[in-house]
């Protein structure tokens, strides 16, 4: 039985008012999973755009019951990241561990700059661990997937997935051992 | 099985924490209190979309969905109009209908039936198909893809420098738009000077004018840098990228903006001794982690020089149809190399480009910087491949 997204049917909104919903919606998580992944403000957000482009264009495509919208936007994301890391690799431009790029919040400079050092040691660290373990690190807390769909993503056992996770996290709390 | 059973606690409590659930922490074990303390700190640094990429997206991907909405609404409308024609042709009486019905089969038999299609032919060798002609009107149009209103482009006076010597670049800020006046907030832009890395060797600082760019309208400005990185030393020869790293700008399609080009002019500065062209075929193998990589060829042009590796890493399969080899972890072979030329300082090669083949995989690095042309020894080291850290190293006599 086969199922698709408002977009095509179903629900009684024209599709600018369907999409904006789901853009709404998935935008953070995406744009999150991507900045995680190549640790650069500029380059997340033309990833970002390329892969709601791409799911608008393969809208039509996508149906429900293989899984919900996030998780597709994910895939969608996942293959952006790679083909870019290819093509940068090809070009040789921006490692993870070089494009560390700090955004700014609303605090003071001295706050600013503990700040600052803490994220850059953070990505650091991160750029150290696997590719495996800096992909559900990025799933987890950049689209905030479940295990579930982290291991329907990456091909992965749910209980893997949560064992992966769980490691990546203790390796990352130990070699940042001034977090107290 | 302790492990699996903290660690699927510790999951269910981040999805907890990530849904904004205030999560108690008394049950846990000091390892996942630690864990979670750790995945909190993870949760604070999260970055967020800026409001005007948001905005600036959104108003993109509506602009498409629109053009893509009128498309089929043009076919609807078309096939409205033949319906809506026939029927208003067709009288609304239910008699006048059957007679007009029985008329039109009868106009159709005849047609059929003087064109020859139901009349037997001998077999004879079939017509050759015409050529296809184009449809009427022209070609499709195809909706225009969306751009941002401002183009960044940047040109060197010339491509090569030799130590010392001012670089100097012409930036040019173009509104490329038909209709959306623009206004630059901090002209001129700041520029950066990267590294072939990609890392910051020298910046200058923005201005604060305000200048405004009608549609087609150009900005230009140029921008001298003397080869010195921040701390007033000259950079080592190699490529060097000039670009500013972020014009913001206002425009009314657009809101507030802002764009960045890092990399949109390339020079190279050469050593002062000349450079060495020299083609190296070599046959080194060198293990590490279980792996052994090949180094086949070293090409070093005017242009800087080339590494050409290959390597078959245990289990490696390629996928069928092309494509990276299979099973996982390898959905990106990242390899990560660096040099040395004569001992001197190590530079950073970045990662190779790959070329999956059926018997392995291709690892080459290109563009690096220029050997000099007295140089004797590089040294040539793989740092990582994939998940597997090295070293493997190679040392090339250039002699």
């Amino acid at each position: 039985m086969e199922s698709r997204p408002g977009l095509r049917s179903g629900e009684k909104q024209s599709p600018s008012e369907v999409f904006a919903k789901h853009y709404e919606d998935n935008l953070p998580k995406v744009y999150r999973y991507i900045r995680y992944r190549v640790g650069n403000t500029t380059v997340a957000e033309d990833l970002t755009s390329a892969v709601f482009e791409k799911a608008l264009d393969k809208f039509g495509s996508y149906r429900t019951d293989k899984g919900a919208l996030s998780t597709w936007l994910i895939s969608i994301a996942r293959n952006t990241v790679v083909d870019h890391y290819r093509a940068a690799a090809r070009r040789r431009t921006v490692p993870l561990e070089e494009a560390i790029e700090v955004p700014s919040q609303d605090a003071s400079p001295e706050e600013e700059a503990v700040r600052q050092e803490e994220i850059q040691k953070l990505q650091g660290y991160l750029a150290k661990l696997s590719q495996r373990e800096q992909e559900i690190i990025s799933m987890k807390f950049g689209a905030e997937l479940h295990n579930r769909e982290i291991a329907k993503v990456t091909g992965l056992s749910e209980s893997n997935v949560g064992v992966t996770l769980y490691r990546a996290i203790l390796k990352l709390r130990s070699e940042f051992g001034v977090l107290k | 099985m302790n492990e699996k059973h903290n660690a699927e606690e510790f999951s269910e409590i981040v999805d907890r924490m990530l849904a904004g659930e205030k999560v108690e922490l008394d049950t846990l074990s000091e390892e996942q209190k630690s864990a979670v303390s750790f995945a909190h700190k993870l949760m604070e640094y999260r970055t967020h979309v800026s409001p005007s990429f948001q905005a600036q997206l959104k108003a993109k991907l509506l602009s498409k969905l629109s053009q893509e909405e009128t498309k089929v609404k043009v076919t609807e409308v078309r096939r409205n109009w033949f319906w809506g024609t026939l029927s208003r042709l067709v009288p609304p009486q239910p008699v006048w209908r059957v007679v007009t019905v029985f008329l039109f089969v009868v106009l159709a038999g005849s047609a059929i039936w003087a064109s020859g299609i139901l009349t037997e032919t001998p077999l004879s060798a079939p017509a050759p198909v015409p050529a296809p002609t184009p449809p009427p009107g022209g070609p499709h149009p195809t909706p225009a893809p969306f751009r941002p209103s401002l183009a960044v482009g940047g040109t060197p006076v010339k491509s090569t420098y030799l130590p010392g010597e001012t670089v100097t670049v012409e930036f040019v800020l173009t509104n490329v738009s038909s209709d959306d006046p623009i206004t630059l907030k901090n002209f001129p832009p700041g520029i950066v000077v990267s590294d072939a890395s990609f890392e910051k060797v020298w910046s200058s600082p923005a201005g604060s004018a305000e200048r405004g760019l009608k549609p087609g309208e150009v900005a230009k400005y140029s921008l001298n840098w003397d080869q010195r990185d921040a701390s007033g030393t000259q950079v080592a020869p190699g490529f060097y990228y000039l670009g500013p790293e972020e014009v913001q700008f206002e425009s009314k399609l657009m809101g507030k903006a802002r764009i960045g080009s890092v990399g949109v002019a390339r020079v190279l500065v050469v050593p002062a001794q000349g450079v060495m062209e020299k083609l190296l075929e070599l046959d080194q193998s060198v293990t590490a982690a279980g792996i052994t990589i090949t180094l086949q060829r070293v090409e070093s042009t005017a242009s800087g020089f080339k590494i050409l590796a290959f390597s078959t890493p245990p289990g490696y399969e390629i996928a069928k149809g092309g494509g990276p080899p299979l099973p996982p972890p390898a959905f990106m072979v990242d390899a990560v190399a660096q040099y040395q030329i004569n001992g001197g300082p190590v530079r950073k090669a970045g990662s190779s480009g790959n070329r999956f083949l059926e018997n392995g995989i291709e690892l080459i690095w290109e563009s690096l910087g220029p050997i000099p042309s007295d140089a004797k020894m590089l040294t040539f080291t793989i740092t990582k491949l994939g998940e597997q850290t090295g070293p493997w190293e190679f040392k090339i006599p250039l002699e």
